[in-house]
C-alpha cells in the first residue's frame, strides 16, 4: 500500500483523469508535494480489475464495475452541461459544483438513466476515503498510532496516552465544522445511510 | 488467504458422518464441540478458511474484508440493508472472528413480546428454557463482566472480571451519571486474564478486524478447537450447494464444492444421518431454496412458506460528540459500558419495547465513513474534521426491530454466483415502531453525550445483526423449526442460528444464538441415546 500502487488496468486513460480528479476534491492533498500524495485512484483501479466486491449490490445499481463506467461518464456529462468542460478540466470551483449535483441526486447527464447518483457518490466517496484512511500517512495525519501488535495499550483512561501515541501540536475543533454541516439541514433528512457504519 | 489446514483429508474416504453441521460460525462451532464431545461422528462443512489467527489477522482495517462474505447478493426494498462487513462473516469462526464481542442475554419479555406487548410472536422456549445455556457458554467463553448485573432476569456473576473503561466509556459513564442512569461495564467474549493457553486482552482496538492475541473468545479459538481435539473433522473451504433428500423423504447428504489449495473446485457430497444448517439468516435460507426438490418446489422446509420471512435487523444509529479531551477512541474493545435502562415497553413512549445503548470505538475508516454519510461532508472540511479524531466519542443503540413477514431473504431471479447458484436477495423496510424507537434511541444518545460534556453531535445512521428468516414456533403452520431447532418438514434437518429467531430482542445476538445451539445440541445427544441418530421418525417430534 505504500510502496506498491499498482498501475491502471480498469480504468481507460479519461477515466483514470476523471477519477483522480475526483479523488483530489474528496480528499484534497494539494499541500503536499505530488510525491508524497497518498494513491488512491489506482487502488480503486485494482479493486475492480481483480473484481472484489464489498458483498452486495443495491438493487437500484448495476454491478460496481458497470457502476464506475456509468458514474464517471455521468460526472463528465455534467461537467460539459453545467461548465463547457470535461470535469478533470475544470477549476476546484467547478468541479465541486458538479460533485455537490451528484451527491444531491441533481447531476445531468445520460449516464444516471443506469443508476441513482446520489447512491454512486455515496459508494464513491465511500471508497475514496475508505482508502485515504488505510493509509499510514492519513493515520499520522489524525493522530491514529496504528496497529499496536503485539504491544496493545496500557493507559486507557480519558486523557492519557502511552508513549508511542501521538498528542497534539496544534489543537483545532471541529466544532464549526459540524455546525456548519448541520445547519446545511443534512441531518434533518434523518442522516444519509452510514456505509460501513461503526456498530457491529 | 490461509489454506485450509485439513488438506490431508482430500481424497480419504467418506464414511456417513452421525452429524453434518454446515457452517462454523457461531452456532456451529458450539453444535461441532458438544456433539464430537458426546462421542457422534461429526463433519462441519465451512465455505471460507480455517484462519490462524498471529499469521492471518494483520491489524488492518482494509485488509479485513477477507473477513466478510462478499461473494454477490443484491440488498433492496425502502431502506436497504448493508451486508458484507456489516453482519456477515466467512471462514471458520464466522463472525464471531469479527464481532464486537459484547455478550448480552435476552430479557425474559423478548421471549413473549405477543403475551406482554401484544405484538409480534412469542418464541416457543422461555428464558428458563435457555438460562442453564447461557450459563454454559459464558464458562466456556469466559465472558468478562460485572459481578452484579443491574437489569434483567437475575443472574449471578460472570466468569471472568469486568474489563477497565477507556475513554469512550467512562465520558459514556460520565453522561449517564449526571442523568441518573444506570450503567455497566460491557460483558465482552474477550479475556481479563489467562484462560488455558490464552492469553488476556491486551487493549490494542483492532477486535473487530480479528484478534491476533488470541483473547477474543471467538468460536475460531474456544469451541472449534476443542471439537478437532473431540474427533469433528472441520472442512474449511468447503461451500455446501445443496441439501440432499433420499427415498424416505428424510435428509440424506449435503453436496458441496471444495477449493483446493491450488485454486480448483471440486464437487463433494457428504452423507449423514443428522444435518444441522448453521449458515445465519441468508445463507440458511438460500441454501434452502437451492435444495428445492420436486417433492418440494417452493424450497426445502418451506411448507409453511416461512423460509425466508422475517429478517430483522437491529436499528442501530450512533451520535458521535465532540469532546475537550482527548478521547482516543480507538483503543480497547470499542464496547466496554453499557445501559440497559430503556430495555422494555414503556407507556410513557409513543413505541413499544426498547434499546441498549453502547459505546463504539470506530477506527479511522470506520469513523470516517460514519462522518462522511453522517454529516455529508467532504473536501477539504472533511479532511480537517477528521484531524480532530482523537477528540470524538460515540455511542449507539442496538435497537428492537418488530418482525414483518415482508422483510424477505428470497433467490435473485437473475444473479448468479461464481458456481453458477442463484443469489440471495434481501428486501428489508423499517416498520414505524422501528423509526419511532431509533429516532428515541438516539435523542436519548444525544443527551448523554451533551451531559457528558460533548460541544457538538451528530448522528450516523447503520443497521447491526440479523436475526430470523427461519423462525422457530409451536407448530407447523406458522414456523420453519421447532423448539429444539428441528425442522417440521424434515425430521432429521435442523437450522440452528440467527435465523430461528422470533423477535429480534435488543441485544448484540451472539450469546443467545450460541445458548440455542448448546440446548439443540443437548437434544440430539439425548435423542441419539447410543450415539447412532439414525432413527429420526417423522412422529415424536417435541
Amino acid at each position: 500500500r505504500v510502496e506498491q500502487v499498482p498501475r491502471y488496468r480498469f480504468f481507460s486513460v479519461e477515466e483514470a483523469r476523471t477519477i483522480e480528479a475526483i479523488c483530489a476534491r474528496i480528499v484534497p492533498q494539494d499541500d503536499r508535494p505530488p510525491a508524497e500524495r497518498v494513491p488512491l485512484a489506482p487502488w480503486i483501479d485494482e479493486r475492480l480489475h481483480d473484481g472484489l466486491g464489498d458483498g452486495y449490490r443495491y438493487e437500484d445499481m448495476p454491478d460496481d464495475r458497470d457502476a464506475y463506467r456509468f458514474g464517471l461518464r455521468g460526472c463528465d456529462e455534467a461537467a460539459t452541461q453545467l461548465h463547457g468542460q470535461a470535469f478533470a478540466d475544470l477549476g476546484p470551483g467547478a468541479q465541486d459544483d458538479v460533485l455537490a449535483r451528484v451527491a444531491a441526486g441533481e447531476a445531468s447527464g445520460d449516464a444516471w438513466a443506469h443508476l441513482p447518483a446520489r447512491r454512486f457518490f455515496q459508494e464513491l466517496a465511500g471508497e475514496i476515503i475508505a482508502t485515504y484512511y488505510a493509509h499510514p500517512t492519513a493515520w499520522a495525519e489524525i493522530g491514529f498510532s496504528g496497529p499496536a501488535s503485539p504491544r496493545g495499550h496500557i493507559r486507557l483512561d480519558l486523557g492519557r496516552h502511552d508513549p508511542w501515541e501521538a498528542t497534539e501540536r496544534r489543537p483545532r475543533s471541529s466544532t464549526d465544522i459540524v455546525h456548519r454541516a448541520l445547519e446545511r439541514d443534512h441531518q434533518d433528512e434523518g442522516g444519509a445511510h452510514a456505509t460501513g457504519g461503526p456498530t457491529q | 488467504m490461509s489454506t485450509p489446514p485439513d488438506d490431508g483429508h482430500i481424497g480419504r474416504a467418506r464414511e456417513p458422518a452421525d452429524v453434518l453441521i454446515v457452517g462454523a460460525g457461531a452456532a456451529g462451532g458450539v453444535l461441532a464441540k458438544e456433539l464430537a464431545e458426546a462421542g457422534l461422528t461429526v463433519v462441519v462443512l465451512e465455505a471460507g478458511p480455517h484462519w490462524v489467527p498471529e499469521r492471518d489477522f494483520v491489524s488492518d482495517e482494509k485488509h479485513a474484508s477477507q473477513l466478510y462474505w462478499t461473494d454477490p447478493r443484491v440488498t433492496g426494498g425502502a431502506d436497504p440493508i448493508e451486508l458484507g462487513a456489516n453482519v456477515t462473516g466467512r471462514g471458520v469462526g464466522g463472525s464471531t472472528v469479527h464481532y464486537s464481542m459484547v455478550a448480552l442475554r435476552m430479557w425474559e419479555s423478548d421471549f413473549r413480546v405477543r403475551s406482554t406487548d401484544g405484538i409480534a410472536a412469542d418464541w416457543p422456549i422461555s428464558y428458563a428454557d435457555l438460562e442453564p445455556f447461557y450459563d454454559e457458554v459464558e464458562r466456556e467463553l469466559g465472558i468478562s463482566g460485572p459481578m452484579r448485573w443491574p437489569w434483567g432476569p437475575r443472574r449471578g456473576p460472570h466468569p471472568y472480571r469486568e474489563h477497565p473503561l477507556n475513554g469512550v466509556a467512562q465520558l459514556f459513564a460520565r453522561g449517564c451519571d449526571a442523568l441518573g442512569i444506570a450503567w455497566a461495564s460491557a460483558p465482552l467474549a474477550t479475556i481479563s486474564a489467562p484462560k488455558a493457553d490464552r492469553p488476556p486482552c491486551v487493549y490494542r482496538g483492532f477486535c473487530v478486524y480479528g484478534c491476533s492475541t488470541n483473547a477474543k473468545s471467538s468460536t475460531l479459538v474456544t469451541y472449534v478447537p476443542k471439537a478437532v481435539r473431540a474427533g469433528a473433522d472441520v472442512r474449511a473451504g468447503c461451500m455446501a450447494t445443496r441439501v440432499n433428500l433420499g427415498p424416505d423423504g428424510m435428509a440424506a447428504s449435503v453436496s458441496y464444492r471444495r477449493t483446493l489449495a491450488d485454486g480448483t473446485r471440486v464437487n463433494e457430497e457428504q452423507a449423514a444421518g443428522v444435518v444441522i444448517l448453521s449458515c445465519y439468516s441468508i445463507e440458511t435460507p438460500r441454501l434452502l431454496f437451492n435444495s428445492a426438490a420436486p417433492e418440494c418446489p417452493d424450497g426445502l422446509l418451506n411448507s409453511s412458506g416461512l423460509v425466508g420471512r422475517g429478517l430483522m435487523v437491529h436499528p442501530s444509529a450512533s451520535v458521535f460528540g465532540r469532546f475537550p479531551e482527548l478521547v482516543y477512541q480507538y483503543k480497547g474493545p470499542p464496547t466496554l459500558a453499557l445501559t440497559q435502562d430503556f430495555y422494555e415497553t414503556d407507556a410513557s413512549r409513543d413505541y413499544a419495547r426498547g434499546f441498549t445503548i453502547e459505546p463504539i470505538g470506530p477506527l479511522p475508516i470506520a469513523f470516517a465513513r460514519a462522518a462522511q454519510a453522517g454529516l455529508g461532508l467532504w473536501g477539504s472540511e472533511f479532511v480537517e474534521l477528521m484531524l480532530d479524531y482523537n477528540h470524538y466519542a460515540g455511542w449507539g443503540i442496538v435497537g428492537e426491530c418488530l418482525p414483518s413477514d415482508a422483510n424477505t431473504v428470497t433467490l435473485d431471479p437473475e444473479e448468479r454466483d461464481a458456481d453458477g447458484l442463484p443469489v440471495a436477495r434481501v428486501t428489508f423496510a423499517w416498520g414505524e415502531n422501528d423509526r419511532a424507537l431509533q429516532a428515541d434511541g438516539v435523542a436519548r444518545s444525544r443527551e448523554i453525550a451533551e451531559a457528558a460534556g460533548a460541544e457538538v453531535t451528530w448522528m450516523a445512521d447503520d443497521t447491526a445483526h440479523l436475526m430470523g428468516a427461519c423462525r422457530m414456533g409451536s407448530d407447523r403452520e406458522t414456523s420453519v423449526v421447532d423448539r429444539w431447532c428441528r425442522s417440521w418438514d424434515v425430521p432429521n434437518l435442523f437450522v440452528c442460528d440467527g435465523s430461528v429467531f422470533v423477535t429480534s430482542g435488543a441485544v448484540n445476538p451472539s450469546l443467545t444464538i450460541q445458548a440455542i445451539a448448546a440446548r439443540t445440541a443437548r437434544y440430539i445427544v439425548a435423542r441419539a441415546g447410543d450415539g447412532s441418530p439414525r432413527n429420526w421418525s417423522r412422529d415424536g417430534a417435541a
